[in-house]
């Protein structure tokens, strides 16, 4: 069990700096390559239909989401729960996050070029 | 010899540690921008999900959130990030031991390019809605 907390916490960091460098391409994308200001769906298609915006995309879904639920359980953690909670939290959470990656790709796969 | 416990010295002692430090405020600040940006996260998933409604679903739903307190808002956002990520660095740093014994001053001067980047940042997300 420690070592997996152990690899959790480690994961944490890496993926966090994943995100940095995704986010920053996210952010380089829609807002300073984008000419005019709007989002539309074309756009939004036509890089989708490049399958290595698509894998970036997944890839950035998986990362931002094992994040924010790790962070979420860090948060949680901090306060002196008792050990069955914790694991109820886990679990919860770890639900939480297939549940929103699933969402998430549902969305994403959805889109067709026009 | 009898081992006296001075108890104004002892709740210096501690006053000095627990009091809101640099340290401790950076700490908050990662958590409280930690969770904004999961919020964030919920709201961004729900809102692209009009894109799996179809083209016109989705268009119309950006057209709606083309004006400039959205924009404002959009510059909060990256402000959260940008803070949240650099401190991430910050803490990374410490906890491989590469923080200096000059991280106090790190933390401000991280602050202060937190600033910088999103006034720099801030204007291409912000620019459309001003013109």
């Amino acid at each position: 069990m420690r070592r997996v907390s152990s690899l959790i916490w480690y994961l944490q960091r890496l993926s966090g700096i994943l995100l940095l460098i995704g986010l920053a391409v996210h952010f380089w994308v829609l807002h300073f390559a984008n000419k005019t200001g709007e989002y539309i769906y074309r756009d939004v298609a036509e890089r989708l239909s490049n399958p290595s915006w698509k894998a970036f995309y997944i890839v950035f879904l998986v990362v931002v989401i094992y994040h924010a639920m790790v962070g979420l359980r860090m948060v949680i953690f901090d306060f002196r729960i008792p050990n069955f909670l914790r694991r109820l939290v886990s679990i919860g959470l770890l639900i939480a996050g297939v549940i929103l990656f699933l969402w998430g790709m549902n969305s994403l796969l959805s889109v067709k070029p026009l | 010899m009898k081992e006296v416990v001075r108890k104004d010295v002892l709740y210096k002692a501690v006053k000095f540690r627990y009091g809101l430090n640099t340290g401790l405020f950076a700490w908050i600040l990662h958590r409280l921008t930690g969770l904004a940006l999961v919020l964030y996260l919920l709201l961004h998933l729900t809102v692209l999900r009009s894109l799996a409604k179809g083209p016109d679903s989705f268009n119309n739903l950006m057209a709606k959130m083309n004006i400039l307190i959205f924009k404002i808002l959009e510059v909060g956002l990256f402000g959260v990030f940008v803070y949240h990520g650099l401190n991430g660095i910050r803490v990374i740093m410490s906890d491989f031991g590469m923080e200096s014994k000059y991280h106090k001053g790190l933390f401000w001067a991280l602050f202060a390019v937190v600033i910088i980047v999103v006034l720099v940042g801030g204007y291409p997300i912000i620019r459309h809605a001003l013109h």
